[in-house]
């Protein structure tokens, strides 16, 4: 567990953020179902649970949700239950255990971009915006590959449409860290690929989605490039060998749904 | 600092630092039966109830916890529904070493009030609540009986 | 039988799922001192210099101890019989550390944060050395035990800890004339044992000037003696109890942190507690050891064996607590067998490496050995052209038969001949065979398509205590109620033994199971027993308890004669009444006579018992698996085990016993991979990395008993703690050889190393 030196629950998001940015050590705090891994000093802690953030909603065809919002709120939200027909709702009811998804926030969970995070892997292949109080909206896109922020993050905004998705998952055991996450959206001759747990976190690859809007449907060069443009590592639970040959498998997977 | 926790619908004061664990803060009011099992929030063992959904003790702070409702064990003894789950793994023999027990106790209890139906799903939300002596059978035995599901 | 073979809640369950405080932390006295280990960074070091100056003027640290301040007296940690049959290789505290987590320094302070403050105040002066890190060049390397003063070693130089062999018969002549001769090597990992509990101990001084020490721990009484050796005080001053323990396994079959906060409440007369945080269990308890073994087997054209040779290189890590014996259980918990051959050769070596140290883990050995001996079963059948069913069939040992094995190879030392009296290992075959459809599954072609199954089966036996010299005691005392405390040394670990103890008293008795308060582990006020290992508490200390309870039986009836003013022979006690020839009393009122108003004495009897023999459980285990051809992922589908342990004194309790451990044997056959990075730091150290199965990784796990009666066992009864670990890496690889043809031979069998074994079967 860190070590924290103040703590404090602003009222409102303004308050939240003032404090954050005056406070070169402070630390916003979600769930806490990650930093509490880390050893550090926190000069100031800033609890956001009542600045009203924790909200599900939907209107005009996009879903917003909070940051505060935890996991368990998403996987249990009537929203949820139907939009991309359940699959937003499956695999956050995946990750990790109950325990931890009661806890761990939307909000958390994005911003910190962890690299096993299965969640942002089917985000970065949806539309989605990441806004944040004094910056804006940030598409997904552009938010995965930017510095990290000294900003709160708001809320992300899903826009609902006819994507079709799939979503692919390789653990060890059902209680784990995946292995490797990868996502596919398609809409006509549009595609978007995400993968993650690389282990590194999601990353949309550029040259395979061209490849398919072509028309490439050939398994083994579609397959070739996507291992080819995305890094992999080693890490304690795979090779990035092997990552590489189950990021083929899975791929194959996701494209026989969305093909 | 000083904080008011609500537990087991008392309200108790305490002194903490803002990164004393709930595990730490409950302990310190005697609540032995939560419990520390590992240090990354992998075990489960450490789990209690707030405002009625479990979570994990060893990774919230206490100062988080101020204007919530925390429930442990101690807390239910009257509770009807939790002593028939207790009865039931009591009588399967699946409290072994008893130290995963009220972890498992709760989250059951948690899942009865939502009234969940599907055995598969029931596996899943206790994917959580790790146990190495009982194999998990004997629970899940006990755990059928109570929540009246079938295969 | 009314009170055994009865399925009774345990008698502590209520209790401990209510929360009541019960296991080492809740109990520690609050203003106990906090004792925290330095651990060394480094696996192959000499601590040149330690200056603790500034960790001792801490405000709030009251004590910091190292080496200097230790008497240099060699000891084994591992809690086994005395004289053990481990090398007195450890020192409480040394100048040299031999692993990443080996102990530095001890610092006692009035808080955690204090004394995590003053652990990084210790300046230690480090020259590291060299680590030993692959066991299978231990011996080529530098020494890692260079120093004197120590002994038990087979040989320090050379980085052998232990070493043994036996032979019968001529093994390479048998070898010559077999018509089948198959060979096959496997690697298993050092498992943890990832017990729910961590290692927990604490100490105060009672008001006799006595220590006393509360801790987390199978081995009480050995903890006591060792206590009392290492830190050179006399054992009469010296108590040390078990509270409720949170699982073991194995894993608390030794000293732990128990000398340090002896030492810490010795030099500053406060309670001290200690609690490993998981990273130390992982890194600093212990782990299994590590084993290559290879087997050769010999048979004549129709599958009858004729040769069994079996040699094992086992790493013991950094100290050699439970070496020798663990590489012999190898070797005498599976070779009977298969006990009509005409030749074995069982040999092995233990050595050095810096590692984390290996200890007991169920199956202590058995498993590993297991493993290699049913796998290489499964590879003969295969040549053969047989079932491996069959195979078994044709070569496993029958009740009336004995092995010579029993004799020659002990625990560390010799063992005890033994005929086997009870023993229905066919007839668990033949059971489990039926339930599981084996027959028909076995022969089904293999199956196209990316998800393939397969099935696979193991034999397993194992022990009930270690014969001549585990050793149980019981006491019973007569209350004036009418109901008895029953004091036993046995070590429940959550296993249920109180439970189970009370029953066999309860059924000797013939009185209600309520009647019999059970207390243990208290080595003030339990009489002695071993501890909780070898898979000894029904059978040695139910024996113990049995005679026990006959005793007492017995004493109530003389009392009763005298009360009655007759001979003995005209009292009959039947549990609820001491009949004369012309009264009868209630129990109870018999009790309260006795205690206040007539011949006033308080009845009380006591029993101990060692085994002539270890009368193995026996088991026969069938598999299922699905494995997943294009990422290697075997997921278990089915397990079926049928168990022979006598007669089970509380069917539950066995059953969870079983269940729990084949759980176990899944993790280490699948999932539980260990990782040391090349500087010999342990990189799968929290349980963040280390992943033991959870409830939706194991399948569908049906036990079912073939009941034996085991004439030296209470009631029957043999016990059943470990083989339940002992078949799932055997069953599981014979069942993917099954479903793709490829012999898994390296434990755990994770995705990464299935595809790799398939991708070579497929020429790549």
């Amino acid at each position: 567990m860190f070590k924290a030196v103040d703590y404090v629950r602003p009222k409102s998001i303004d308050e939240a953020h003032d404090l954050f940015v005056s406070n070169t050590n402070s630390q916003i705090l979600g769930g806490g179902t990650y930093l509490y891994l880390s050893k550090r000093t926190i000069q100031l802690l800033i609890d956001l649970q009542e600045t009203s953030l924790k909200y599900i909603s939907q209107r005009d065809g996009k879903i917003r949700i909070g940051a505060m919002s935890t996991l368990s709120d998403v996987e249990e939200s009537d929203i949820f239950k139907n939009a991309f027909n359940g699959l937003v709702k499956k695999v956050v009811s995946d990750i990790w255990s109950y325990q931890l998804r009661n806890a761990a926030t939307v909000g958390g969970t994005v911003y910190s971009r962890l690299g096993f995070s299965e969640f942002l892997t089917l985000l970065a292949v949806l539309d989605v915006d990441v806004v944040f109080h004094n910056t804006g909206v940030i598409s997904i896109k552009d938010f995965l590959k930017m510095p990290p922020l000294r900003d709160i993050l708001k809320e992300i905004v899903i826009t609902e449409n006819d994507l079709k998705v799939s979503f692919q998952v390789f653990k060890r055991t059902h209680f784990d860290f995946p292995v490797l996450s990868l996502a596919v959206a398609r809409c006509d001759d549009e595609f978007r690929i995400a993968v993650g747990s690389r282990p590194g976190c999601a990353l949309l690859a550029k040259d395979t989605p061209k490849l398919l809007s072509e028309g490439c449907r050939d398994l083994k060069t579609v397959c070739d490039s996507l291992i080819r443009e995305i890094p992999f590592a080693d890490d304690l639970r795979a090779s990035s060998e092997y990552r590489r040959h189950v990021c083929g498998v899975l791929f194959k997977r996701a494209l026989s749904e969305v093909l | 600092m000083k904080i008011t926790l609500t537990v087991n619908g008392r309200k108790e004061n305490l002194e903490v630092e803002p990164s004393t664990t709930l595990l730490e803060a409950l302990r310190m009011l005697g609540l032995y039966s939560v419990r520390k099992g590992c240090d990354t929030a992998s075990c489960g063992v450490c789990t209690v109830l707030m405002d009625s959904k479990p979570i994990l003790s060893c990774c919230s702070l206490a100062v988080q916890a101020q204007g919530h409702s925390i429930t442990t064990v101690e807390g239910l003894e009257k509770d009807k529904d939790f002593e028939e789950i207790r009865k039931n793994l009591l009588s399967e023999g699946a409290d072994q070493c008893g130290y995963c027990g009220p972890s498992l106790l709760l989250t059951v209890y948690s899942l009865k009030k939502r009234n969940i139906k599907s055995l598969q799903e029931i596996q899943k939300y206790l994917v959580g609540n790790l146990c190495r002596c009982t194999g998990y059978h004997s629970q899940l035995r006990a755990i059928k009986e109570f929540m009246g599901v079938g295969e | 039988m009314k009170y055994v073979k009865r399925s009774i809640k345990k008698v502590d369950g209520y209790g401990i799922l209510s929360g009541k405080p019960a296991y080492t932390d809740d109990l520690a006295p609050r203003n106990s001192l906090i004792v925290k280990l330095l651990r060394s960074p480094y696996a192959f070091a000499r601590v040149r210099k330690i200056d603790t100056s500034e960790a001792r003027s801490l405000e709030g640290v009251e004590c910091v101890l190292t080496h200097e301040d230790f008497p240099r007296i060699p000891f084994t940690r591992a809690g086994q019989g005395y004289p053990e049959p481990s090398p007195y290789d450890k020192f409480a505290l040394d100048s040299y550390v031999r692993y990443v987590g080996d102990e530095v320094a001890v610092v006692a302070a009035k808080d955690e944060q204090t004394a995590e403050k003053a652990l990084k105040l210790i300046e230690v002066d480090y020259e590291v050395l060299n680590p030993v890190l692959d066991f299978e060049f231990s011996e080529k390397s530098p020494p890692i035990h260079p120093e004197d003063g120590i002994s038990g070693v087979e040989n320090q130089q050379n980085n052998v800890c232990s070493a043994y062999e036996m032979d019968i018969g001529n093994i390479e002549e048998e070898l010559k004339k077999c018509a089948h001769v198959v060979k096959h090597r496997v690697y298993t990992q050092a498992q943890a044992h990832v017990m729910m509990e961590p290692h927990a101990a604490f100490s105060y001084i009672d008001y006799q000037g006595r220590l006393v020490v509360v801790t987390s721990s199978q081995v009480p009484f050995h903890i006591r003696r060792i206590l009392s050796r290492v830190l050179d005080i006399p054992l009469r001053n010296i108590r040390v109890v078990k509270p409720r323990i949170g699982g073991g396994f194995g894993g608390k079959q030794a000293v732990h942190g128990e000398i340090y906060v002896a030492a810490v409440t010795l030099k500053t007369g406060k309670p001290s507690k200690i609690i490993y945080s998981r990273k130390e269990v992982f890194e600093s308890s212990y782990t299994r050891h590590p084993m290559r073994i290879d087997v050769t087997l010999g048979s004549d054209e129709k599958g009858v064996l004729k040769a069994i040779d079996m040699e094992i290189l086992s790493d013991t890590g950094a100290y050699g607590e439970h070496a020798l014996t663990t590489l012999m259980v190898a070797g005498s918990k599976n070779l009977p067998l298969y006990n009509r051959v005409n030749a074995v050769r069982f040999k092995g070596k233990v050595v050095y490496t810096n590692h984390t140290p290996a200890g007991a883990y169920r199956g202590y050995g058995a498993v590993q050995g297991n493993f290699a001996l049913e796998s290489a079963m499964d590879i003969l059948a295969s040549k053969l052209g047989l079932d491996p069913v069959k195979l078994r069939q044709l070569n496993m040992i029958r009740e009336g038969e004995t092995s010579p094995i029993f004799k020659i190879m002990g625990e560390g030392r010799e063992g005890a001949e033994m005929t086997i009296k009870s023993c229905k290992l066919e007839q668990c075959v033949e059971l489990g065979k039926r339930i599981f459809g084996w027959s028909e599954k076995f022969s089904k072609r293999p199956e196209s398509g990316t998800k393939v199954r397969g099935v696979g089966m193991a034999i397993a036996m194992q022990g009930s205590g270690i014969a001549k010299i585990d050793m149980g005691s019981a006491i019973l005392k007569l209350n004036d109620d009418g109901s008895f405390n029953l004091l036993v040394g046995a070590t429940d670990l959550g296993t249920g033994s109180d439970t189970i103890l009370a029953q066999i008293a309860a059924e000797t008795l013939n009185v209600p199971v309520k009647k019999v308060v059970p207390y243990s582990s208290d080595t003030d006020l339990t009489p002695f027993d071993t501890g909780a290992y070898a898979s000894s508490t029904t059978y040695v200390s139910g024996n113990a308890v049995k005679r026990a309870a006959e005793k007492m039986k017995h004493l109530i009836v003389q009392h009763g004669s005298k009360l009655f003013n007759c001979s003995e022979e005209e009292v009959v006690f039947n549990g609820e009444e001491i009949i004369g020839p012309e009264q009868r009393l209630p129990l109870s009122e018999f009790a309260t006579k006795l205690y206040y108003s007539e011949n006033q004495t308080q009845l009380c009897s006591t029993a101990s018992f060692v085994g002539d023999e270890a009368p193995p459980p026996y088991m026969s285990a069938f598999c299922e698996i699905e494995l997943d051809t294009e990422t290697g992922k075997i997921t278990p589908v089915r397990y079926v085990a049928v168990v022979d342990c006598g007669v089970p004194i509380n069917p539950n309790l066995a059953k969870v016993q079983v269940e729990g451990a084949l759980v176990q044997g899944i993790g280490m056959a699948l999932y539980e991979e260990v990782k040391y990075d090349s500087k010999g730091r342990l990189m799968t150290n929290s349980m963040m990395n280390y992943r033991i199965p959870s409830r939706l990784d194991i399948g569908d796990i049906e036990v079912h008993f073939v009941e034996s009666y085991e004439p030296t066992g209470p009631y029957g009864a043999k016990s059943v703690a470990e083989i339940g670990i002992d078949t799932p890496p055997a069953a599981i690889s014979n069942a993917v050889y099954n479903a793709v043809g490829i012999r898994l031979h390296d434990l755990p069998f994770t995705p990464e190393k299935v595809l790799k074994a398939l991708r070579v079967k497929e020429g790549f």
